[in-house]
């Protein structure tokens, strides 16, 4: 089975239960607003500068910060265990608990405890691990794993919790939360009380002092490292800072991002033991009052992921799990889907250090690289990059394995990079699609093995004829010429809405911007970057450098952002280090403009509209693409053009920045997931009751435009160059 | 010791500065404080703190308080309020009352206004456990140790972790931010979990011996 097919496997799963999707759905909402509140009273991007400073800092003096830590807490009386790996970080702890008679472990909870299997490990032994945190406990009662790193039974529902207490505590219990949390504080009371050792993570350990940080709200965690007379605590060496000083940033933003509190309830700073509960506990735990401390510092992929110039970011996560919150596809599928052990981005992210490549391959395919989570992230982790770098190895390793796709492989390494052949592999099918489109522009079912690619929308004929053929190489403008620019098409333009073409040269011509068409363009490469295809992509790169480069035009102007970004931002990564292309990349990088940018940032548009408004103005909304948006920072000069606009008036989406679901390959592979990402978008366009959607992009216009016809709506979808066309009339 | 002394002296700035601002520190403290869900109230005479703590307990069914010494019970006029309300006190190491004990009181080495939190600075494990065990917890803070920023806050803790530590002592700090809370059942706020239900601090006049003394 491809990576694929095992993930649509998953997704099919993960989709039949509307609980996770229903439950993950509300909560993205209205972590949204809780998220903003909390933030609201501080100065985001400099608290997260600071913080990304520190953690920056931390990891590159680690091998020092660590030999301090360990002194430290060393000096404080703490016996501390540098494990290797999983196997050496359970044994320690097992043979730990075996040494001393501890029959009962009580844990708060850790995250590299689920890394390494701990509990499994303890049970083995005869040892019997009860988790403390409420959601940790309630998923180790049903046999399960957290979908969820800050909210572990988050894909629950309070009916199945009640059914996970009924079994647990062996009598009926109602799903009332208040009566199960009550319950659970009596139930857990007894193994605090009785067990003979707390096990618990960290979320610092501070190197100056040795003490390790742990951040609860449930109170769980303090009794943990207080009541059992040896506590073990059990944490990566990724998570070690200088001093307590430096941890201020980390715990505002922690706390504000994971639950939207100002400070979580419990920040405890442990350093060494200070002896054991004297409280009534059975005599035969009372043992002696001095307590023991045990920390279990571990590597298991830490200093690979160091040395690894590609991932090391990874390691300067908080574990706040925003990332996850604010992802369109894990509040479709869930954690379970998408992640390993470690669940969503970040999760699949680090999977490949901690438990192999195989167990990322397919987590992994769930990302349609929206970049919703790096803005989310507090410390500005580039999750989409690593996604890109994690595909480029995984294409590697299946290619040696020959596990590759042969179409795929065909369409991405050898059709897309060659224009012609693109071009005529393009032809061809409009030729074909003759019996299915019968003169039509769109096509509502596809059959055979192209119906995935019209389950969830319509899907857009290919072009009679494309843009290439439409238009000549030289477009003058319409008075004096000064401004001259280079417009690059984009394949989806060029091949499926030429007319998206022929408006951007419209408003172009008719401003006073004469237009060069370099017919040598093809494609920018972005579907082989994103798939992986590294090589290709840097060979696509060079093509398109030479093909764009001896056009004259003082810009390159797009209308298509996600090529915008690869022009921008893709290609010069891919050159770099090639001093036959490095500058010419570089060249090509800056030169190049989003179309809204160049209306309003060179030619000063959107300062007037085009004449008096008409008298009755249609509701119109706008999309922002997650490119434009993210990937190239833009968001007021499309509205400064649509402003202009004098029949329609704006009104925004309630759930700005939200992806449609489109994502390039992503909606035509899994349709499903797109689908659900896709119906939250044209909901929120059916709430401003808007008649038309305008965009900036035309993948997200074939999403919802198609979206839209599928379900039979009479809403319209234009790209903005359309729209000034039409005023321009 | 020149680390230790270097962050003594900003902390000795610190408190200095705050103190001209106390007022204004705490107002923000009390704020903060009742936001995250815990109920403050502000003492003149400690001695009337007894009284006011023996009523919260006889209102909540309360049958046992238990303070982490008989020092501080004996400055809030804990025995004789309680005795009134007819509500037994245990004070000190009493292992048997700390898990059957409804109230449990504690001082705060002090609170930061930013976040609303207190430090519960308390090295004896049974001591401390009355700020974890009971239903509701009730600290006392001095006005003159609350620190405005999260960041003063931490200074402090540095200072007091870093003085035992260098000295070979473990200890252990919570900064403690309302009663123990969760949502991990459907994401509803249930407060009360394994920590205290309540939350009670009474601001008491300024100690007059300096931060972190």
């Amino acid at each position: 089975m491809t990576r694929q097919e095992e993930f649509r496997r998953r997704a099919a799963a993960a989709l039949a239960n509307p609980r996770i999707r229903e439950n993950l759905g509300r909560f993205g909402i209205a972590y949204r607003t809780a998220r903003q509140n909390a933030l609201a009273v501080l100065d985001y991007e400099g608290e997260r500068a600071r913080l990304r400073r520190m953690k920056e800092d931390a990891i590159e003096r680690l091998p020092e910060l660590a030999r301090q830590f360990v002194e430290a807490a060393r000096r404080v009386g703490a016996i501390v265990y540098e494990a290797k790996n999983a196997e050496e970080a359970n044994r320690y702890i097992g043979d730990l608990a075996k040494a001393k008679g501890v029959e009962l472990v009580v844990k708060s909870k850790s995250m590299v405890s689920e890394e390494i299997g701990l509990n499994h490990h303890l049970e083995r032994l005869g040892i019997t691990p009860v988790e403390a945190d409420l959601g940790e406990w309630i998923i180790q009662q049903a046999g399960a794993h957290p979908s969820h790193s800050v909210m572990p039974c988050i894909h629950m529902s309070k009916e199945e919790v009640a059914g996970v207490f009924s079994q647990a505590l062996g009598r009926e219990v109602s799903p009332d939360v208040g009566l199960m949390v009550r319950l659970a504080r009596e139930e857990l009371r007894e193994k605090f009380l009785n067990a003979g050792m707390g096990i618990s993570g960290a979320n610092i350990g501070v190197a100056e002092t040795g003490s390790v940080i742990i951040v609860t709200n449930e109170g769980n965690g303090r009794l943990v490292t207080s009541l059992p007379p040896i506590h073990v605590a059990l944490l990566g060496y990724d998570k070690i800072v200088p001093t307590i000083e430096d941890t201020a940033a980390h715990l505002k933003l922690l706390a504000k991002t994971a639950t939207a509190q100002h400070l979580t309830v419990y920040t405890t700073f442990i350093t060494g033991k200070t002896g054991a509960a004297q409280v009534a506990r059975p005599r035969e735990f009372l043992g002696p009052a001095t307590g023991e401390m045990h920390i279990v510092l571990l590597d298991n992929g830490r200093w690979a992921m160091r040395d690894d110039a590609e991932f090391r970011e990874a390691l300067y996560c908080v574990r706040c799990a925003s990332c996850a919150n604010v992802c369109p596809t894990y509040r479709v599928v869930g954690g379970h889907v998408f992640g390993h052990i470690y669940t969503g981005v970040i999760g699949t992210v680090i999977t490949p250090f901690h438990h192999g490549w195989e167990a990322a391959a397919v987590p992994q395919e769930a990302c349609l690289l929206c970049r919703a989570c790096v803005d989310a992230c507090p410390v500005e982790i580039d999750l989409p990059r690593m996604i890109v770098a994690m595909r480029g190895r995984i294409v590697k390793q299946e290619e040696q394995k020959k596990k590759a796709k042969g179409i795929r492989r065909l369409f991405l390494d050898a059709i897309l990079p060659n224009p012609s052949l693109f071009n005529l592999a393009l032809r061809l099918a409009a030729v074909m699609q003759v019996p299915l489109t019968r003169g039509r522009t769109v096509l509502r079912d596809l059959p055979g093995p192209l119906k995935r690619l019209t389950r969830i929308r319509a899907m857009p004929a290919v072009a009679a004829r494309p843009l290439r053929s439409r238009v000549a190489k030289v477009l003058p403008a319409r008075r004096d010429s000064k401004q001259t620019v280079t417009f690059f098409a984009s394949c989806l333009i060029d091949q499926f809405y030429p007319e998206i073409g022929e408006a951007v040269i419209k408003v172009l011509n008719r401003y006073g911007v004469t237009v060069h068409f370099p017919k040598a363009q093809g494609c920018c490469g972005l579907p082989a970057y994103y798939e992986g295809h590294k090589e290709t992509a840097a060979r696509m790169a060079k093509d398109l450098i030479a093909a764009l480069e001896p056009s004259p035009g003082e810009h390159v102007v797009t209308a298509t952002p996600p090529c915008g970004i690869t022009l921008k931002q893709y290609i010069p990564k891919l050159v770099k280090g090639d001093p036959r292309w490095e500058g010419r990349g570089q060249a090509l990088a800056a030169r190049t403009l989003d179309f809204s940018e160049y209306l309003v940032g060179v030619l000063g548009l959107g300062e007037e509209t085009f004449g008096e408004p008409a008298p009755h103005k249609i509701p119109l909304t706008y999309h922002d693409s997650c490119s434009a948006l993210r990937g190239l920072r833009l968001a007021e000069p499309q509205r400064r053009l649509l402003r202009m606009l004098t029949r329609y008036e704006l009104r925004e989406l309630d759930e700005i920045g939200e992806c449609c679901g489109f994502g390039g390959h992503f909606s035509m592979d899994y349709p499903d997931v797109a689908g659900e990402v896709l119906g939250r978008k044209l909901a929120a366009i059916e709430r401003t009751g808007a008649a038309v959607v305008a965009l900036d992009s035309p993948g997200c216009l074939l999403q919802i435009r198609g979206g839209l016809l599928k379900r039979g709506s009479p809403v319209q979808v234009r790209h903005i160059a359309e729209l000034l066309a039409e005023e321009l009339d | 010791m020149p680390l230790l002394h270097q962050v003594e002296e900003r902390l000795h700035q610190t408190w200095e500065a705050s103190r001209r601002r106390q007022y204004s520190i705490l107002s923000r403290f009390v704020a903060e404080a009742e936001r995250a869900g815990g109920v403050v109230r502000e003492a003149v005479d400690p001695q009337a703190v007894g009284f006011s703590i023996a009523a919260l307990a006889k209102a909540q069914g309360i049958t046992l308080c238990q303070a982490t010494d008989p020092d501080l019970a004996r400055d809030l006029n804990l025995e004789a309020a309680l005795i009134e309300a007819g509500i037994s006190l245990a004070t000190g190491p009493s292992p048997d009352g700390i898990v059957h004990a409804g109230m449990g009181v504690t001082r705060a080495t002090a609170g930061v206004a930013e976040t609303g939190s207190i430090l519960v600075h308390l090295d004896e494990v049974d001591a401390r456990l009355l700020s974890m065990l009971p239903e509701i917890h009730v600290a006392l803070l001095y006005l003159d140790t609350v620190v405005d920023s999260l960041e003063e806050g931490l200074l402090l803790t540095r200072y007091l972790i870093l003085r035992s530590s260098l000295l070979g002592r473990p200890s252990y700090c919570s900064w403690v931010t309302g009663p123990s809370r969760t949502a991990d059942i459907e994401r509803v706020l249930t407060i009360g979990v394994h920590g205290p239900r309540q939350l009670h601090i009474f601001v008491l006049p300024p100690m007059g011996k300096g931060i972190g003394s």
